[in-house]
């Protein structure tokens, strides 16, 4: 398949971003990984090593003026190009609506949206000019509404308005963008929450988690070379939750 | 993208996108069962793909006839053990203004469009139940949206979306998936042989990115929802219409 010897770039080493470098790394991609976070960017480097596959670690918050072009511009050097961009930045704490506070607000739409806005940017400009280029980004499924989660959803609805705007603007140049919106995944948070989990796996179609390898296997469907004629689209990679929501084709 | 050894019945498949979905799944290691009313053309994608090196047989028969998709389903089990994919791609058209359009369009439409998919697709369900195991990709239209002179094509397409999602929810149970995936306009043999160049070359520039969509581009949706890996993906409606949906004008063709 389809991204071997692409150039892709990585944005949040978390575990979908973690999951999706080493997918990626797997199938032949040459990889970059940016996260803010030093040891984690290091880390999953470090596990695609010992895979027998290379990656550059890149430690950036893109979220900072410059700091998104200049990290496309280390990974052209580095990488000979920049291809693909996946983003899975995820940030958000759980708050009833009643009471959340500015802070909180702030939070979500920084951490979310920001940063996304910056770096497909900053990717967008060099695939236009090279005539190719594929950008899926992770949002949630939660961007449908939730509860205790006004601040995510606001931020992980922009990334599916965001991407379809990229989608539109950008059709005729080669580039597609396209999202994944997954649904209860095994990752920190589900692990903190068991309680909630199991009342929400409960209701669900397929009743079980996720893993981060499940996204990340969405990820390297949108961003192969075949997935050329499919952009804007939103895939809900959620156990088939997202049934019970009106269409949001 | 894993289908290796297992079977898949693609309906249609003897042109096409469904010629094309055959292909891709035969050459990630699935065998294939190439199921169309045409015997030649079955005959003829079934033998391309053993020529690859690949397994596949031939199937001739119509996808909204209960018996003869019960002895499709049965001579699949015989020849290969199981039933793993069923792709639901036959499909026909028959375009034509509301007001002019007659009962027999529509039931010619609806019969083969939605029909047949209900039909293999309950069958098929039968087998994936007993295996707990299945993926059901149905092949809707991003003209279920709704576009002129396709009432009857439209509503079978329509149709289709929420019969995928009701077999979603219903089949879960039995780990078995059930999507959907929405063409816009592809560049197929039964599209070229209706139009004359002149519109083609009218109709690709009235699409988003210029061109028409390949067959194969289809078929690499497909490939996707028939993998083991999408095991968590069910009841999804996926455009590969060149971005056509986000914004579909009635001036864009």
């Amino acid at each position: 398949m389809s991204v071997a010897r692409r150039a892709a770039l990585v944005a949040g080493a978390a575990s979908i971003g973690r999951a999706v470098a080493r997918t990626l790394a797997g199938a032949g991609a040459r990889l970059a990984i940016v996260d803010a976070d030093h040891d984690r960017v290091h880390r999953v480097v470090s596990e695609i090593a010992d895979a027998g596959a290379e990656a550059v670690a890149l430690v950036a918050d893109v979220g900072l003026p410059g700091e998104a072009d200049r990290t496309v511009a280390e990974t052209v050097e580095r990488l000979g190009g920049l291809d693909i961009l996946v983003t899975t930045f995820d940030v958000g704490r759980d708050e009833e609506f009643l009471a959340m506070n500015l802070e909180q607000w702030s939070t979500a739409i920084a951490g979310n949206l920001t940063p996304l806005f910056l770096i497909c940017q900053a990717a967008a400009r060099h695939m236009a000019e090279r005539g190719y280029g594929r950008i899926v980004n992770v949002s949630a499924r939660d961007w449908l509404g939730w509860d205790r989660r006004a601040n995510y959803a606001a931020a992980k609805a922009g990334v599916v308005g965001l991407t379809r705007s990229i989608a539109w603007e950008l059709v005729s140049r080669g580039i597609t963008a396209n999202i994944v919106a997954p649904g209860w995944i095994d990752d920190e948070r589900a692990r903190s929450l068991p309680e909630v989990v199991r009342s929400e796996l409960a209701m669900q179609p397929i009743p079980k988690l996720g893993s981060p390898e499940d996204v990340a296997h969405a990820v390297l469907f949108m961003a192969a070379d075949e997935a050329g004629y499919m952009t804007g689209q939103t895939l809900y990679v959620d156990g088939g939750r997202s049934v019970f929501s009106s269409l949001t084709a | 993208m894993a289908v290796k050894d297992r079977v898949a019945i693609v309906t249609g498949a003897g042109a096409g996108i469904g010629e094309a979905i055959a292909k891709l799944l035969a050459s990630h290691g699935a065998r294939v069962v190439i199921n169309d009313i045409f015997e030649d053309r079955c005959e003829r994608v079934a033998e391309e793909i053993r020529q690859t090196g690949h397994d596949a047989m031939a199937a001739v028969g119509g996808v909204s006839d209960r018996e003869a998709v019960s002895a499709m389903m049965r001579r699949t089990a015989d020849r290969f053990g199981k039933i793993d994919i069923l792709v639901n791609n036959a499909g026909i058209g028959k375009n034509r203004g509301l007001m002019k359009l007659s009962d027999e369009e529509w039931n010619a439409v609806l019969d083969v469009n939605l029909k047949g998919v209900f039909v293999c697709s309950q069958t098929a369900a039968g087998y994936m139940r007993a295996q707990q195991y299945g993926r059901i990709v149905n092949i809707s239209s991003r003209a279920w949206l709704g576009w002129y002179t396709q009432a009857n094509y439209a509503a079978s397409k329509g149709g289709v979306v929420s019969l995928t999602r009701t077999l979603a929810l219903e089949l879960a149970k039995y780990n078995i998936t059930a999507n959907a995936v929405c063409p816009g306009m592809v560049e197929t043999a039964m599209g070229r042989g209706q139009n004359p160049p002149e519109i083609m070359e009218r109709l690709m520039k009235a699409q988003p990115m210029g061109r028409l969509g390949q067959p194969e581009e289809i078929a690499w949706a497909i490939l996707y929802f028939a993998s083991d890996e999408a095991w968590y993906v069910t009841g999804q409606t996926l455009f590969v219409c060149g971005g056509k949906s986000l914004f579909a004008t009635p001036d864009l063709g």
